[in-house]
């Protein structure tokens, strides 16, 4: 899952992206709105972390401008401010959730992953797709009733696809979708976890036309 | 459900104590001309029976001329009477008891005791020659009697229309009251949304309505600095908290390597620090009072203590290369409180600082003159007038979104205003061609 954390705290912005990397998110961040926006826009993401006191840009002024932007990307957002009122305003210029500070890691994680299941599968926490059971919560796969063993990288690649099925996934949208900003990464590594996938889900699960991309096709 | 029944008592209770505002009112009005209509009544009873009695005097007096002139006429009684024997008298004097009347002379009298209530009768002696003349008229018409009816009737009828009178007043002159009444209990803390309307009339009641309006509006003002206040200070303190709360939950997650544990300790420790320093920091805005700061009152040179703050900030100056040039210096002691002073110092420089762009310059001036004198200008970004008047409030940066490339919670100025009014000085900020000037007098 990626993620986009806008931040103007250093601090709780780097405890946040040593949390989630270690759980295995792709985080990309930023510490004012502006940059926070562009990189919204620019960009696709799975959920957006975004406080609501922010320099040069507020998260609020960040959220309706990217809603205008028609981008439906899930956003939490997060603030020192806990009143209902305020809560309330947040959730109304189109947050989807809210969580005031201090808050628990954990639950800021959790809440992160109810937002992306509903966004991904409308709610529930299991995927059928061909003859896979994907469990978004447990981060598993379970085919012809067996367990596949995916690395993180393999089971956020399927997930990409699964989100994408039926339309043609790119190498650059892999790339973009599956390593940070930050990151410098050779082609070879997304071609690598690409023939790892497909070794382990078979060669029928997810097609592949050269030069174009790969899909799974499914009803 | 609750809420409207404690609604309905709420209503009542307004209305019974207004009803006895008005009764208070009426009772006293009321009161009040009943004992003056009684009194006139009573005077005039009294004036107008004196002179009904004058003219019947005058009447009888007449009359007594004309039996001795022998010009009787008809309807009056008389007899004359000589050492107490009738020696003459006609048919219409019948009254029996005249001798107890004898030994005044010249008197005239309404025969009390004979009176009723549509008639009286009356006696009048006068003396000619050696003989007593008693002139007795009978069925007079009582207009004393009648009159005196009219007024038992009178008095209490004006009594209530006066009294209906007054109710209706109180009414009218109480209603704008009963709206200020309605409009003041539906204000709240929560609430200022409404002034009251002005009435139409200039009067005590719209001198009422329009302080009232003032009162709501300082309300207004004052609640929200203080919503500001609290959202601030939480949110200063939520941030470190934040930080503290994450690092221990994401270290505890997996057993990790010491420099971990080390690296997060050491940020832990960091923001605990700042949390101190934020409680430190409001706890010396409330600890001094005007009562209890002459207490800590010493002996401080003024000048020794500004040059002992200039000294700690020689690394910051230098860091963004900023020239600070001190104007004029005067050896000034005075009795105050050394820690503010030092503070005072220190958080005005420490602003001019942090506002003021590199390689710029900063003036300090210090000087006795009637009143002493404290300046520092910069030659910094300033402040727009309208955010002027609220830089000493607690928490306020003039960046709404706070500029993290300044460090501090804006509890500076406020400290300084609040030190400054504890030693009874003055603090002015103003904007000037380029920068700010900050003038401290005490």
């Amino acid at each position: 899952m990626k993620l986009l954390i806008i931040e103007d705290d250093v601090n709780i912005l780097s405890l946040l992206k040593r949390g989630f990397e270690e759980d295995g998110y792709i985080v990309d961040s930023a510490i004012d709105g502006e940059d926070g926006e562009y990189l919204a826009i620019t960009n696709s993401y799975d959920v957006i972390i975004l406080d609501w006191m922010l320099p040069l840009k507020s998260g609020i002024e960040v959220l309706n401008s990217l809603r205008k932007n028609k981008i439906t990307t899930p956003t939490i957002m997060l603030s020192a401010k806990s009143e209902i009122k305020d809560k309330v305003s947040g959730l109304s210029v189109g947050a989807d959730d809210y969580l005031s500070k201090p808050f628990s890691f954990e639950e800021l994680e959790a809440r992160i992953q109810a937002l992306h299941r509903r966004s991904l599968s409308s709610g529930v926490n299991e995927i059928c797709i061909k003859n896979a059971i994907v469990n978004i919560d447990d981060r598993t796969v379970i085919q012809d009733n067996e367990d596949v063993e995916l690395s993180a990288k393999e089971y956020e690649l399927l997930i990409f696809l699964i989100k994408n099925k039926n339309a043609m996934v790119s190498n650059t949208m892999i790339e973009e979708q599956l390593w940070s900003n930050q990151e410098y990464i050779n082609s070879n590594v997304i071609q690598v976890t690409i023939y790892n996938l497909r070794k382990k889900l078979g060669k029928e699960f997810i097609q592949s036309s050269r030069g174009l991309g790969y899909k799974i096709e499914a009803t | 459900m609750e809420k409207s029944l404690y609604k309905v008592v709420e209503d009542w209770d307004i209305k019974l104590k207004q009803h006895s505002l008005k009764r208070r009112i009426l009772l006293w009005f009321g009161s009040g001309s009943a004992i003056i209509l009684i009194l006139f009544s009573l005077a005039f009873n009294y004036f107008l029976n004196e002179s009904i009695n004058s003219s019947i005097e005058d009447k009888l007096q007449l009359l007594s001329h004309q039996v001795i002139a022998q010009n009787i006429s008809e309807n009056v009684g008389y007899a004359i009477i000589k050492e107490n024997t009738i020696i003459k008298k006609n048919k219409k004097f019948t009254l029996k008891n005249y001798k107890s009347y004898l030994h005044q002379n010249n008197s005239f009298f309404i025969m009390e005791h004979e009176r009723d209530d549509d008639y009286i009768n009356a006696l009048y002696i006068t003396k000619y020659n050696d003989k007593l003349l008693l002139v007795y008229k009978t069925n007079i018409d009582n207009k004393i009697e009648n009159f005196q009816d009219v007024l038992l009737w009178l008095v209490p009828i004006l009594l209530l229309v006066l009294v209906i009178l007054a109710s209706r007043m109180i009414d009218k002159i109480l209603l704008p009251i009963n709206r200020l009444i309605e409009a003041t209990s539906s204000v709240s803390v929560m609430k200022f949304s409404h002034n009251i309307a002005l009435p139409k009339e200039s009067d005590e009641i719209r001198e009422l309505v329009i302080s009232f309006n003032k009162m709501i509006e300082r309300l207004r003002d004052g609640v929200q600095r203080l919503d500001r206040f609290n959202s601030d200070v939480s949110h200063e303190l939520k941030t470190p908290l934040t930080v503290i709360q994450g690092e221990i939950e994401i270290s505890l997650r997996k057993i990790r390597e010491p420099e971990v544990y080390e690296r997060s300790m050491q940020t832990i420790f960091k923001q605990s620090k700042q949390i101190e320093n934020i409680v430190e920091q409001l706890l010396l805005l409330t600890k001094y009072t005007k009562e209890n700061i002459k207490e800590s009152f010493e002996t401080c040179n003024l000048d020794s203590i500004l040059l002992d703050c200039i000294d700690k900030y020689e690394k910051q100056l230098k860091a963004k290369n900023l020239h600070l040039e001190i104007k004029t210096i005067e050896t000034i002691s005075l009795n105050a409180n050394a820690t503010l002073m030092n503070l005072i110092f220190s958080n005005l420089i420490d602003n001019a600082i942090k506002y003021t762009p590199n390689d710029k310059n900063i003036y300090i001036e210090l000087y006795q003159k009637n009143k002493i004198v404290f300046t520092i200008e910069d030659e910094g970004v300033g402040i727009e007038k309208e955010q002027l008047s609220k830089v000493t409030d607690r928490f306020f940066r003039v960046d709404e979104s706070r500029n993290k490339n300044v460090k501090g919670f804006g509890l500076g100025l406020s400290i300084v205003n609040n030190s400054i009014g504890l030693h009874n000085g003055e603090l002015s900020i103003d904007s000037i061609n380029n920068g700010l000037k900050v003038t401290v007098s005490l």
